[in-house]
């Protein structure tokens, strides 16, 4: 029944793509955030979804009328250098090539979808749009979650959908803490009340469920989050006692169990199993990166046996645990900088969406955006210090929102400069409108910058 | 329950696509879960998407 449910709506909505390739991107987005076709288990679960439409927005891109050049900043310059540099690491990289090759196309994919995803991100729409669909996409586990601790006292863990990149129950967990802020960014921004009162049961839920999920990281990255997110909010007081609230109703829920599995968050670094103490991990990916500094070991490398017996001889062959140490093992240090600079960029985005926008009643939203989407990374970076997620695409499209988002401000600002600072006669006077000082500051910054 | 919340999923996307596809400046008496606060359709006018002078001049 699911299976024929999908098939119908894909069948629908494809043809849309090719003359609205927006349309393209918001499936594409769905099928690989929330992998709808692997909970079908039927004809559904094995078909090519994601490539038909990326074929059919590629198609559409071309046909329709939109943008037909990537759009300017930073972000999309590292989205290359990002695809240059795991190319060439995947050629000179030291595991099997088909474990390999699987892997590099899988994040070529998303990161060429990514930048299809920021020319057509054009509009405010579009951008509320995409997060809606990331809020659908991982909102169902968070639902899903949330209902099944609340059935069952929350002693079991939640699984993702078999197959897909948040299939562990430590990565679903960070996935939904990572969009948890995008859900309090449309609670801000519905208009109707019944929407924000529905928005504000998915966000109960979906905590509960990142909590029963029973993954330390993510209780670390919740923690972090939560204070981070408290300093970003406009009203303290009432922000304050809704996350003491909250968090003390899941601290008084959760059975004795919970509290034991995270007990032994202190001693992560204590223990003497080789396989589980997260020291031992991350300092056998160090010494991968150490011996190949410039491209690291590939792919998977720090799964691979023969890898690891060569560069750190006694250690476990296993994921290590870490977006940090993860991506310097398997691309080196000029990959891994670059890794490093899609969450420093977006900072510097969202801080600068802040500035400007802050003085402007319409684009409040995307002052709420930024703040939000910083509050994500602040949770992805801290959970992702402990889980293995450093291609996630949920956290690189959020950035890209980022990005978006900043370019209207710069385009909006400019022309409410425009309007406000230039007087009619000067409008007819190019001399005046050159000296230094006239309509200079924010206008011309935006513009250039 | 799970079935349920998956159809849900599924009405919410085709509902999100036409939403963002749907032209925003026309007024439509239909509820859009998805509308956004404060959000203000484009004026139609007859300078739509022209540049002003000063404009052209920062480009250039």
């Amino acid at each position: 029944m699911r299976d024929i449910a999908i098939f119908l709506v894909l069948l629908g909505t494809l043809p849309l793509a090719m003359a609205r390739p927006f349309v393209g991107i918001l499936l594409w987005s769905w099928m690989s955030f929330m992998n709808p076709h692997r909970i079908t288990w039927g004809f559904a679960t094995e078909m090519p979804w994601t490539m038909m439409i990326a074929l059919a927005t590629v198609m559409g891109c071309i046909i329709a009328q939109e943008p037909k050049r990537f759009p300017p900043g930073t972000t999309v310059k590292l989205i290359v250098a990002f695809l240059i540099l795991t190319s060439i690491t995947s050629l000179l990289a030291l595991v099997p090539s088909d474990e390999m090759y699987g892997r590099w196309s899988l994040v070529s994919k998303i990161f060429i979808m990514l930048l299809l995803t920021l020319s057509l991100l054009t509009t405010r729409k579009r951008i509320h749009g995409l997060i809606w669909m990331i809020v659908i996409s991982i909102g169902y586990f968070g639902i899903k979650g949330g209902a099944f601790a609340l059935l069952t006292g929350g002693g079991d863990r939640v699984w993702g959908p078999a197959g897909s990149m948040i299939h562990d129950n430590n990565n679903v967990a960070a996935a939904m803490l990572t969009v948890l802020p995008l859900i309090y960014y449309l609670y801000q921004q519905a208009e109707n009340w019944y929407m924000r009162a529905g928005i504000a049961v998915v966000i109960v839920l979906t905590t509960f469920s990142v909590v029963s999920s029973q993954s330390r990281g993510a209780l670390l990255g919740g923690i972090a989050a939560a204070g981070f997110m408290w300093t970003k909010t406009q009203n303290k007081i009432v922000s304050g006692v809704a996350i003491i609230f909250l968090l003390g109703a899941v601290a008084v829920f959760m059975p004795q169990s919970w509290y034991d599995r995270m007990g032994t968050i202190k001693t992560y670094s204590d223990s003497e199993d080789i396989t589980n103490n997260r020291l031992f991990l991350w300092e056998t990916g160090w010494k991968i990166a150490l011996a190949r500094p410039l491209t690291g070991a590939g792919f998977y490398s720090p799964y691979e046996r023969s890898v690891v017996e060569q560069y750190a001889p006694g250690a476990v062959a296993r994921s290590l645990h870490s977006v940090w140490f993860e991506t310097l093992a398997e691309h080196g240090f000029p990959t891994f900088f670059v890794w490093l600079a899609f969450p420093i960029v977006a900072w510097i985005n969202a801080r600068r969406i802040i500035k400007y926008a802050s003085a402007i009643p319409d684009l409040r939203w995307a002052v709420d955006l930024a703040r939000m989407g910083q509050v994500s990374i602040v949770a992805f970076l801290v959970a992702g210090t402990f889980l293995p997620l450093m291609y996630y695409d949920v956290y690189f499209t959020i950035m890209i929102a980022i990005a978006a988002t900043r370019i209207l401000v710069d385009k909006q600002v400019a022309e409410t400069t425009d309007e406000s600072a230039i007087s009619p006669w000067r409008r007819f006077m190019p001399s005046a409108q050159r000296r230094p000082g006239f309509a200079d500051g924010v206008a011309s910054r935006t513009i250039n910058g | 329950m799970e079935s349920i919340l998956f159809g849900f999923c599924l009405i919410a996307v085709v509902w999100l696509i036409v939403w963002v596809e749907r032209d925003a400046t026309r007024p439509s008496e239909r509820w859009w879960p998805f509308e956004m606060k404060g959000f203000t359709p484009p004026k139609k006018t007859l300078l739509n998407g022209w540049r002003t002078g000063a404009q052209h001049r920062r480009i250039r």
